[in-house]
């Protein structure tokens, strides 16, 4: 039995070395590629059509529906980056590594990373908020609030880690607030103006598993809640643009979807 | 060991494996995927490697002449049912329409906002993106870490 045991944990350790080690990227069919342009095209349209600066996009990178999420992941667009009108800024984990970093990315890039669905839900700021944006954006201080040390599921009210919708709601509150200049500042104006991370479930099996084989994600920030074990709080896409939209009366929001059909 | 406890110790790591890596493989929202990668997914859905590219326009009504199997691609000669002129687009191997594109088939050229879909027998076989959709495929790096 004991041989057993060593066995399996020596298959593991040598699963788990691999693991976030390798950055296989998928070549992806037509039905996609025409699903992500286009995608990407009628978001700019929907965005112009807005007469929007700046806008947060979600994406539904995977399929989150067992935690009742439909997005995975958001970014910031900004129509007047110096790389190209309408450039995606956002936060990017490096090859399922502990590191991220920041990325100016096209509106295709954006899509065109074999999506669970083309969905994406965007919110356009009041003109206040989308100005304020812009200008951190075009300070460059985007950096300020990045923290490359990645965990996809960093507890909210910690600056150990940082996933990258948390990069996000750094940001913006930095943005609003000259006087956040840390991610610690940020945390403690987001808890003041009431952001709410995402509870989610994950079982102990799933837990452990995540431990041994992820290189990005680390359960051991989150706190133990006697009550219920398997809680774990993250910033989710959708509790950014909740809280973007509960802040800001002016905030307007949107969803765009695309199908991938290969019999058209 | 003998074989009985090493198939134990085999069942014990996949599942405990299991239950992340299967999500793992759909957990792409925050993975940098590369420019490279976007433009080899471009490229594979569809590349016109002969012939006049403005041939592939809407509403256009091609024949296959032929289909040759290359390096991880096959590329398909088509023949413009009005003008008898080919043109040849290469697909990546292992795109699901092109496994039953026939000598001798119609392909219908569909215009979309970011290309031009090619369509046989009901099955899009390739797509091939137009300069707007390619413009909207670049990615640069803003920090170091």
């Amino acid at each position: 039995m004991l041989r057993i045991v060593i066995a399996s944990l020596l298959l593991c350790t040598s699963i788990a070395a691999r693991a976030g080690q390798t950055c296989t990227e998928k070549v992806l069919p037509p039905a996609e590629v025409r699903a992500a342009l286009t995608l990407a095209l009628d978001l700019t349209h929907e965005l112009d059509r807005a007469d929007a600066q700046v806008a947060f996009v979600a994406r539904a990178g995977q399929d989150l529906s067992r935690y009742g999420l439909a997005y995975s992941h958001v970014g910031i667009a900004w129509r007047d980056h110096p790389r190209g009108r309408w450039t995606m800024v956002e936060e990017l984990n490096q090859c399922g590594t502990r590191h991220s970093a920041l990325f100016d990315d096209g509106f295709g890039n954006f899509f065109l990373d074999d999506m669970f669905a083309y969905r994406a839900k965007f919110v356009v700021p009041s003109a206040n908020v989308q100005r304020r944006i812009a200008a951190l954006l075009a300070r460059h201080d985007g950096g300020r609030m990045h923290d490359p040390r990645y965990n996809m599921i960093a507890y909210p009210h910690s600056t150990r880690d940082q996933n990258s919708n948390q990069w996000v709601l750094e940001t913006l509150a930095s943005a609003l607030d000259p006087t956040v200049t840390a991610r610690a500042d940020a945390q403690v104006w987001l808890e003041r103006q009431g952001y709410a991370p995402t509870k989610v479930e994950i079982a102990p099996l799933e837990r452990l598993g995540a431990s041994l084989f992820a290189a990005n994600v680390d359960f051991s920030d989150q706190p133990l809640d006697p009550d219920d074990p398997a809680a774990v709080e993250v910033v989710s896409a959708e509790s950014v643009l909740d809280f973007v939209t509960r802040i800001d009366a002016g905030a307007r929001s949107g969803v765009i979807t695309e199908t991938v059909d290969a019999a058209r | 060991m003998n074989a009985k406890p090493l198939a134990v110790a085999v069942i014990i790591a996949l599942s405990l494996a299991q239950p992340f890596t299967v999500s793992r493989a759909r957990a792409q929202d925050s993975l940098a995927q590369s420019t490279e990668a976007s433009r080899a997914s471009l490229a594979a859905s569809g590349t016109i490697v002969g012939g006049s590219a403005e041939l592939v326009r809407a509403g256009a009504m091609f024949v296959v002449a032929s289909v040759t199997p290359v390096a991880n691609a096959s590329v398909i000669v088509l023949r413009d049912a009005a003008t008898g002129i080919a043109v040849s687009v290469r697909v990546a191997a292992g795109v699901a329409g092109t496994a039953s594109v026939a000598i001798g088939q119609s392909v219908q050229v569909v215009a979309g906002a970011a290309g031009n879909s090619l369509i046989a027998g009901g099955r899009l076989v390739a797509f091939i993106p137009n300069e707007l959709g390619r413009s909207l495929i670049y990615q640069s790096r803003s920090t170091q870490d």
